[in-house]
């Protein structure tokens, strides 16, 4: 069975991006505009990665996280985003409060992107 | 003879009181003089004022210029990165499904290679525009040579693939300034990195990079046998996207960067070039109160 990834970012060139380079590589992708819709698609499905945007219109990626976690400490989430330093001291505050993530700092690459799937599956 | 008397006394009085004024004159001379003097010294110091006042002001007005200029500059950098990120996805997307023998494919890593290079120019826009966001990093006390050996440490391939000759010239006792690390080590880099393109084609690859006390500041210098600046573009150095440097080798940001950094110290970035002699850059960073370069000494 296809590993399910969740992409979660308001630009749709991203997403696409991201529909592109992972569906080539075999897994399944799905897609999330927003952080509400995509705590919304969290709940409905069973994913085995996340890819987390911080800085979209609504629900910041950061509370995004905090949510997720507070339900699933497994799930790999990769905060993607060229924001980081300005979100520094609330990821520094997350991450002191035992909420694990990585970063991935935008633009990421076709082949930074299998780089952290392949990683991520131990492929 | 009384009347005769009288006369004299009367002589005698009035030249007793033309010798007094004469004296007060004199007094009042004198102390016009030392008034002239106080207030030629007032005025020098007036001068010296509004002198400082108009560098204060010029200077206060570059740096709000240079903060308008980081928002905007960050906020096209930001609304770029994600369709940047697209496109470079979208290329090596068709790169990985084309033959490689195939005519598109070198138009494709072209494309991907340019790609790349505006994905360069939009992180050093971001770096400049975040100079004066960024808070994460506490200013500590820190020894300039320790930036120094770091930066040679850094570039030590390249300083002996090029045979460079980098002569260091720093106190024994350390050169302690209260900074940023980071940020003082960023801007220094950045002005060595131009004083290494400067003698890439120069006879003389030598290289000086010192250190010391100057009254209240600690000052980098860093002097370079290379090709000069030519005195049209001395005033542009700061300007953002300003370089002398081939396309695609440089974004031109390396400078206003260093600049934005040592201001934010409170210190100075002072150029000397004359074309085709080499370029001295000075580094001043103000000592911390009470730690003046005589109580090292």
């Amino acid at each position: 069975v296809a590993k399910k990834i969740l992409v979660v970012d308001d630009d749709s060139a991203v997403r696409q991006a991201f529909i592109l380079v992972l569906e080539d590589a075999g897994y399944q992708v799905d897609t999330a505009e927003s952080g509400e819709v995509g705590l919304e698609k969290y709940k409905n499905g069973q994913y085995d990665l996340i890819f987390l945007d911080l800085k979209m219109p609504g629900i910041k990626g950061t509370e995004v996280l905090k949510k997720i976690r507070e339900d699933n400490q497994d799930v790999p989430i990769y905060v993607v985003t060229a924001f980081h330093k300005e979100f520094l001291k609330d990821l520094q505050a997350i991450r002191k409060a035992g909420i694990s993530f990585d970063l991935l700092d935008k633009p990421v690459g076709n082949e930074q992107i299998i780089a952290v799937v392949e990683g991520v599956f131990g492929l | 003879m009384d009347n005769q008397k009288s006369e004299k006394q009367l002589l005698f009085e009035s030249n007793r009181r033309l010798q007094e004024v004469a004296q007060e004159l004199s007094i009042a001379k004198k102390e016009r003089e030392r008034l002239l003097d106080e207030l030629s010294v007032k005025n020098v110091e007036l001068k010296d004022a509004l002198n400082k006042v108009q560098k204060q002001t010029v200077r206060l007005m570059q740096a709000a210029k240079m903060a308008a200029l980081g928002v905007f500059a960050g906020g096209v950098a930001h609304e770029l990165n994600n369709p940047l990120m697209a496109v470079l996805n979208y290329i090596q997307f068709c790169l990985k499904h084309l033959d490689k023998e195939s005519q598109l494919y070198k138009v494709l890593q072209d494309a991907e290679h340019e790609t790349k290079r505006c994905a360069k120019v939009i992180k050093t826009v971001l770096t400049f525009s975040r100079l004066k966001a960024e808070g994460e990093e506490d200013p500590v006390e820190t020894d300039c040579y320790i930036i120094v050996k770091r930066i040679l440490e850094l570039l030590a391939y390249r300083i002996e693939a090029n045979e460079i000759n980098v002569k260091v010239d720093f106190p024994d006792q350390g050169l302690v300034v209260t900074m940023k690390p980071s940020k003082i080590q960023q801007a220094t880099l950045n002005i060595f990195l131009n004083a290494l393109d400067a003698v890439q084609v120069s006879k003389d690859k030598e290289i000086v990079i010192a250190g010391k006390y100057e009254g209240d500041y600690a000052v980098i210098v860093i002097a370079d046998k290379g090709c000069g600046i030519e005195e049209k573009d001395m005033e542009k150095l700061f300007d953002p996207f300003f370089t002398t440097k081939e396309a695609g080798k440089s974004v031109g940001m390396g400078l206003p960067i260093a600049k934005q950094i040592i201001d934010d110290h409170q210190g100075e970035l002072i150029y000397e070039s004359e074309l085709g002699v080499g370029t001295k850059v000075k580094i001043l960073l103000p000592l911390k109160k009470g730690y003046c370069a005589i109580n090292l000494k």
